[in-house]
């Protein structure tokens, strides 16, 4: 194992919000994330990310003109987009289910309550760095393979069957544990 | 049976759906050699919640001047600006975004109380003095209360209380008392 540095990550923070804006690039800061983009709404969001190409996007969900929902099916729809597959955090005040469901069919990575919990949202971006993904791609949706992982004890059809099993415990622990604890691969 | 299904989605979404495998961004930017995994860093912990610490002092001013703002719109309402709706929806779901994480759970679990009654009342302002009152004793004590004591709070809070009205009509029912 060694300790994540994340001085490296372009981030984008899309956020409508002053207070929320200026306590996300803080923590960011925190964790030696130098390299932070700001934008006050999802329609300058989209401008920045095509410009700059960002690592990771960590935006709000309600927003106008454009909110986070929308911001998040452009960046993995856009034609002329170098990377669809950007990583995508959205937080968001909402949770009921409509709005979590239209987060997932959106294409969002990760959806965090607000209040941000900063432990999580720390665990949460060491996780996307660290971890490859699947993607989905069908003529209507791209986004994160939502199927659940290859695990010994389920044999039904949403397993990814493409996934590849993970060479040891090890190689998914700890933050998996910290996740997914029953989805613990013991093999 | 579920073969059938499947071959109805398919269909629906014009072929079978591509798995596309993303490389993890530590390998891509080469933030780690020879696969190795990767775990939080403890002493970026201690940073954060030294950050945090002190993020949350300067959090209690602008919660109480955000509370301040609040209270101005909301007499402003009662003079009959009704686009002093949105405003008093727009600091309420500011605290509640974000109260909590200043260690301000009771702020944010209020904020949280008027946002649910503005989403049921969309025509009209909810009474919300008790509200906005309760936010601001709250605000001005640190650490702001939890257990029982802010369990207590929130059901007192959370009782039924006067039907919220249009501006229009407050001169009209106000017109109705003093008659």
């Amino acid at each position: 194992m060694t300790e994540t540095s994340l001085t490296p990550l372009r981030i984008l923070i899309v956020e409508d919000s002053e207070q929320m804006r200026t306590l996300l690039q803080a923590l960011l800061e925190a964790m030696s994330i130098t390299d932070i983009l700001i934008a006050e709404d999802g329609e300058k969001g989209l401008a920045l990310y095509m410009e700059t190409a960002p690592d990771i996007v960590i935006t709000d969900g309600a927003m106008a003109p454009m909110d986070g929902y929308e911001l998040t099916n452009r960046i993995r729809t856009a034609p002329d987009n170098p990377n669809p597959y950007v990583p995508i955090i959205m937080l968001s005040g909402h949770l009921e289910k409509a709005h979590v469901e239209k987060a997932r069919a959106s294409g969002v990575t990760e959806y965090l309550a607000k209040p941000v919990s900063w432990q999580t949202l720390y665990e949460r971006l060491v996780t996307i760095v660290s971890n490859p993904s699947f993607f989905i791609r069908t003529p209507t949706y791209l986004g994160p393979d939502r199927r659940r992982e290859t695990h010994e004890l389920y044999q039904g059809p949403a397993q990814k069957h493409d996934a590849p099993p993970p060479k040891s415990t090890a190689e998914i622990l700890p933050l998996d544990a910290i996740r997914r604890p029953s989805l613990i691969r013991t093999k | 049976m579920q073969q059938k299904s499947e071959v109805a989605i398919r269909s629906l979404l014009g072929g079978p759906p591509k798995v596309v495998p993303v490389p993890s961004i530590a390998e891509t930017k080469g933030l780690v050699t020879d696969g190795a995994h990767m775990r939080m860093d403890p002493r970026i912990l201690t940073r954060i919640s030294d950050v945090v610490s002190v993020l949350e002092q300067d959090y209690t001013k602008v919660l109480l001047s955000h509370i301040s703002d609040m209270e101005r719109a909301y007499i402003d309402w009662k003079s009959g600006a009704e686009e002093t709706r949105a405003k008093i929806y727009e600091i309420a779901h500011d605290i509640r975004g974000v109260a909590g994480t200043f260690s301000r759970s009771l702020s944010g679990q209020i904020a949280t109380r008027i946002c649910a009654r503005f989403d049921q009342t969309p025509d009209a302002i909810p009474a919300i003095e008790d509200h906005i009152e309760a936010l601001n004793h709250v605000a001005n004590l640190s650490p702001e209360p939890e257990g029982a004591f802010a369990q207590l709070v929130l059901k007192r809070l959370d009782e039924p209380s006067d039907a919220s009205q249009k501006p229009t009509d407050r001169p009209a029912a106000d017109e109705m008392m003093e008659g």
